[in-house]
């Protein structure tokens, strides 16, 4: 009895002689510019989630390198043995001092086997090139790279202005080949690496550091002497 | 029970003793072959006279060597290593040794102004070359060079610029070098994303293309150290594995 009264209660037929309710008013329409916008940003943010999700499937996953398993060698490849092959290795090496150059920091290196024996401050090529208008002819001034070898060394040289120096400096060239001797430019020693290359000092230490040469490595005069004094003819240079 | 022990479990029991055993043996073999095939390489490279880079995985070190001599070590912020998420299999470096196939390009260089003799000090000139014919050293301040001045304009590019390059070699590799300061602020993360963005993409491009995407490696430096490996690359520059001795 209880139940069926509770049941009627909730009932809202016509039969109950209640008045009709409305139907519910649908939701208002948004304005034109903002359902734009919204189709905009929701296609946006898809193409944007596609586009993320599109890189990281077709990417690349990382493992820091020591992971990695070492690589099979080819057991026909090495016939010598660890031994040999270590002791080639070892013939290769400088056995007394050698020079390294650092070109793109401007330092030179006095080595002895694996220990710095001397750090200095240096200078090398300015990497720049020179144009004679007049001639056409053109010079790069970059220190080369590789390895080369002291050829020779030369106590209070005396330097041989090439034609570069001349065009550079707006000057005309001499009549007498004995004009372009220059006997201060070099400082107090010079070691001659080949093809017009050299270790030397230099009028301008202040500049020691930048990259200001033509091609030669310029050292100030105290670690210039360090350099003559442990680096006989056949001393290693390498220059990068 | 002590038989279903004796009968059963003792064959277990024997099996880490077996692993124990064999594993370092082999494991010494593998590495005396490694070692041997590094070595190998590195003689070869050593006698060509050229320059050669040496990486070794342990050490997240990029040597620079030549004739057997290291001039200088790039320190690697982090090196990984990467393949795209289709490759399936072991993670394993292809090859022991590896040659340069990128084309190096030609550097921008600056031209050199040559001096008007208009703008030349008459007399400091003078006073020079005389010196200079005695083989002493002028007096005073000297001129500002062609040098210096080219010098002070290569200054004014910032050192600390972020750098990247990538270098292919064969067998497939790529080194992706990322001369860059450490992850430290919004934009580096920014940057960082933005690279990953951008392999990804190209990954999926070549995958598209047919094309299987080669493994990498991603090596991050100092930009002056990317300047410098920069520097020092020359066309078909060997790149080695480096192998530590066998234990």
């Amino acid at each position: 009895m209880h139940d069926a009264g509770d049941r009627r209660m909730n009932e809202t037929t016509p039969d109950d002689g209640l008045p009709e309710s409305p139907p519910p008013a649908p939701p208002p329409a948004l304005p034109r510019w903002r359902l734009v916008l919204k189709r905009v940003l929701v296609g946006t943010a898809a193409v944007m989630l596609g586009a993320l999700a599109l890189a990281w499937y077709g990417g690349y996953s990382y493992v820091p390198v020591a992971e990695v398993a070492p690589a099979i060698p080819d057991p026909a490849a090495g016939k010598s043995s660890i031994k040999q092959i270590e002791k080639g290795l070892a013939a290769l090496q400088p056995k007394g001092a050698y020079v390294v150059v650092d070109s793109a920091e401007n330092r030179l290196r006095l080595m002895r086997r694996d220990e710095v024996v001397l750090e200095a401050i240096a200078s090398a090529g300015t990497g720049a090139v020179l144009v004679d208008e007049a001639t056409g002819k053109t010079w790069v001034f970059e220190t080369p790279r590789g390895v080369r070898t002291v050829l020779g060394k030369k106590k209070n040289p005396c330097w041989r202005r090439p034609d570069w120096d001349y065009v550079e400096n707006g000057e005309p060239l001499p009549k007498d080949n004995s004009d372009r001797i220059d006997c201060a430019a070099l400082g107090k020693y010079a070691l001659f690496l080949g093809d017009g290359y050299m270790i030397h000092g230099t009028l301008y230490e202040r500049s020691l550091g930048m990259s200001v040469t033509h091609g030669c490595v310029r050292l100030g005069a105290k670690d210039l002497e360090t350099v003559w004094n442990a680096a006989p003819v056949g001393t290693k240079v390498y220059l990068y | 029970m002590n038989a279903f022990v004796s009968r059963h479990l003792r064959p277990l029991l024997v099996l880490p003793w077996l692993m124990l055993v064999s594993a370092p043996a082999v494991s010494a073999g593998d590495a005396a072959l490694q070692r041997q095939a590094y070595l190998a390489a590195e003689l070869a490279a050593a006698k060509s006279k050229a320059f050669y880079l040496v990486f070794d995985p342990g050490a997240a070190a990029l040597d620079l060597k030549i004739e057997g001599v290291r001039v200088h070590r790039f320190a690697l912020e982090r090196a990984d290593f990467g393949r795209t998420r289709f490759s399936g299999g072991e993670r394993r470096w292809p090859a022991v040794s590896y040659t340069l196939t990128t084309e190096i390009p030609e550097p921008e260089r600056p031209r050199i102004e040559v001096q008007k003799q208009e703008d030349v000090d008459k007399a400091l000139d003078e006073a020079i070359k005389k010196a200079i014919a005695r083989g002493k050293k002028p007096a005073g301040e000297l001129p500002e060079t062609a040098g210096e001045k080219v010098a002070k304009q290569s200054a004014l590019e910032d050192p600390d610029a972020p750098l990247q390059f990538e270098l292919e070699f064969d067998p497939g590799l790529v080194l992706v070098v990322r001369g860059e300061p450490a992850a430290a602020g919004f934009d580096d993360y920014m940057r960082r994303f933005g690279h990953s963005l951008v392999e990804g993409w190209e990954g999926l491009l070549l995958r598209l293309g047919g094309h299987e995407p080669t493994p990498r490696i991603v090596a991050w430096l100092s930009p002056q150290d990317a300047r410098r490996l920069q520097k020092a690359l020359a066309p078909e520059l060997k790149l080695l594995l480096y192998a530590p001795p066998a234990p």
